[in-house]
């Protein structure tokens, strides 16, 4: 199978900060990879290194492309971010939004079909000011898939959720990765969610520390290395 | 109507309701994206552009419009570039602006009346010139802003998702920043300078309050705009008080209404 994204020698530093530091790694398709690390271990600057939204160095494909190459992944790729910096208050219903961000080349009532998969019909004419916090995380997802992406990054996608609703969320992800052959690439501090739903796993902590199989990746001893802290303290200022 | 005997006012209105058109559909964008600041500051880079223009002898609102732009993208550049809060580098533009003003009123030699006529606006200067002027500058900014909705408003809801699907993010951040430099300098005359801000900012926050979703923001918030102006002009001609001003307290009025209704209805 082919690669849909490869990482070369990717290291990030931001404002004079090591965040990252020569990660390697490629991810087939169809493949569901979770990212697991410490608080502070560069997740969230690898899934935003990988969409081109900060400056890196080293080498990243994504399906074939580099990030910056914006309208060639446009309808390509989706993504949830961990929190979405949004004022609630703007007079937005699901309707609006999800028309805002639908590709031409959908019919002009396709987020129904999107709607319908995360479970949220019944929210198309709701504000966002008064979805619950899971009701909005399903719209993001649905949100990050509405032109039919090939690989989905999503960035802690249950934080916040009460346990229904983490349920419903992995439910969803599941029939993405199984029904629409979707890469799911998928940030969680959630061993238990990783080892059940994540065909492989890459563990972060400013370096990779393991990548494989949940099941054989994630030893105890492998575990106790990753939240040891001393990755995270050797973040001193160059 | 006598009000209507009189070309001056009539040329008021018409001037006025393209104005209040345009400030209330760039004050949607203003109120969402929490730039009301930045408002303020172009009024203010506005009146030093028109203290130039004197000082320079050369159109005021011409050189308003130029002096605006140059500095309003130059927010926009020194807030990719920099680390610092958007609120600190306005406010050092802000201020900056508004010290060379007054610096430049003060190397202009005699009492000029004419200046004050731009700082707290004049419907009796307002030309057949001026009109078409507001008319083709109108549709312009109107055109742009209708072509550029989509992104303005992927912008406004996230700019990383926007990124991801393909909207060039700085380049219509200056593009929106030009529109509100023009705006601005386009109502100077009839509401002035130091009032500008709010008719960017109240019509599109009334419309907020009342508003279900966006597509009746944008209808209120026009509504709101176009009857405060021309309300403000009938109610300033019976009254007989200053334009800018009457405008002003007739679009403060609409939204303490709609606060009331929000909180009744």
């Amino acid at each position: 199978m082919s690669n849909v994204i490869e990482v070369k020698k990717l290291s990030v530093e931001l404002d004079g900060y090591s965040i990252l530091e020569d990660i390697s790694f490629s991810i087939k398709k169809n493949e569901v990879v979770a990212l697991v690390g410490p608080n502070g271990s560069g997740k969230t600057t690898l899934i935003k290194a990988m969409l081109g939204l900060l400056p890196y160095s080293g080498d990243v494909k994504v399906l074939g492309f580099e990030p910056a190459q914006r309208f060639a992944l446009k309808d390509k790729i989706g993504y949830v971010p961990q929190k979405l910096e949004f004022d609630r208050r703007i007079p937005l219903t699901v309707r609006e939004l999800y028309t805002l961000f639908q590709s031409r080349k959908h019919p002009e009532r396709h987020y129904w079909e999107i709607l319908n998969l995360v479970g949220g019909g019944y929210l198309i004419d709701k504000r966002l000011e008064v979805l619950s916090g899971g009701e909005f995380q399903r719209i993001l997802i649905g949100l990050a898939i509405l032109n039919n992406p090939e690989i989905l990054f999503l960035d802690e996608p249950a934080a916040g959720v009460d346990v229904e609703g983490e349920n419903v969320i992995f439910d969803v992800l599941k029939k993405l990765g199984i029904a629409r052959e979707m890469t799911i690439i998928v940030v969680s501090h959630d061993v238990h969610f990783v080892s059940r739903f994540a065909s492989r796993v890459l563990c972060l902590n400013r370096k990779l520390i393991c990548d494989g199989a949940p099941e054989i990746a994630l030893t105890p001893e492998k575990l106790k290395e990753l939240y040891e802290h001393k990755y995270v303290q050797k973040k001193i200022k160059k | 109507m006598e009000i209507l005997n009189y070309p001056f006012l009539i040329r008021a209105i018409i001037a006025g309701s393209i104005t209040g058109l345009i400030l209330s559909i760039l004050g949607i964008f203003v109120v969402l994206r929490r730039m009301a600041f930045f408002g303020d500051a172009v009024g203010h880079f506005a009146f030093t552009g028109i203290a130039l223009g004197f000082l320079l002898s050369i159109d005021p609102i011409l050189s308003a419009v130029i002096f605006s732009i140059i500095l309003a993208i130059g927010i926009g550049y020194i807030e990719n570039k920099k680390k610092l809060a958007s609120d600190t580098i306005i406010g050092v533009f802000f201020s900056g602006s508004a010290a060379l003003g007054i610096l430049i009123i003060g190397l202009l030699k005699g009492y000029r009346v004419d200046l004050f006529q731009y700082l707290f606006g004049d419907i009796l200067s307002i030309s057949q010139i001026d009109i078409l002027i507001s008319v083709i500058l109108g549709i312009v900014v109107i055109l742009l802003t209708i072509l550029s909705w989509k992104k303005f408003m992927q912008i406004t809801f996230n700019r990383d998702l926007a990124k991801i699907h393909a909207v060039p993010v700085a380049a219509f951040d200056y593009l929106l920043f030009i529109l509100l430099a023009v705006a601005t300098a386009l109502s100077i005359k009839i509401i002035g300078i130091i009032l500008v801000t709010a008719l960017l900012v109240i019509p599109a926050a009334a419309a907020q309050n009342l508003s279900y979703n966006f597509k009746e923001m944008v209808i209120f918030s026009i509504l709101f705009g176009v009857l405060s102006i021309t309300i403000g002009i009938f109610l300033s001609y019976y009254s007989n008080t200053a334009a800018g001003s009457t405008i002003v307290l007739t679009a403060i009025a609409i939204f303490v209404l709609s606060l009331i209704f929000k909180r009744y209805a």
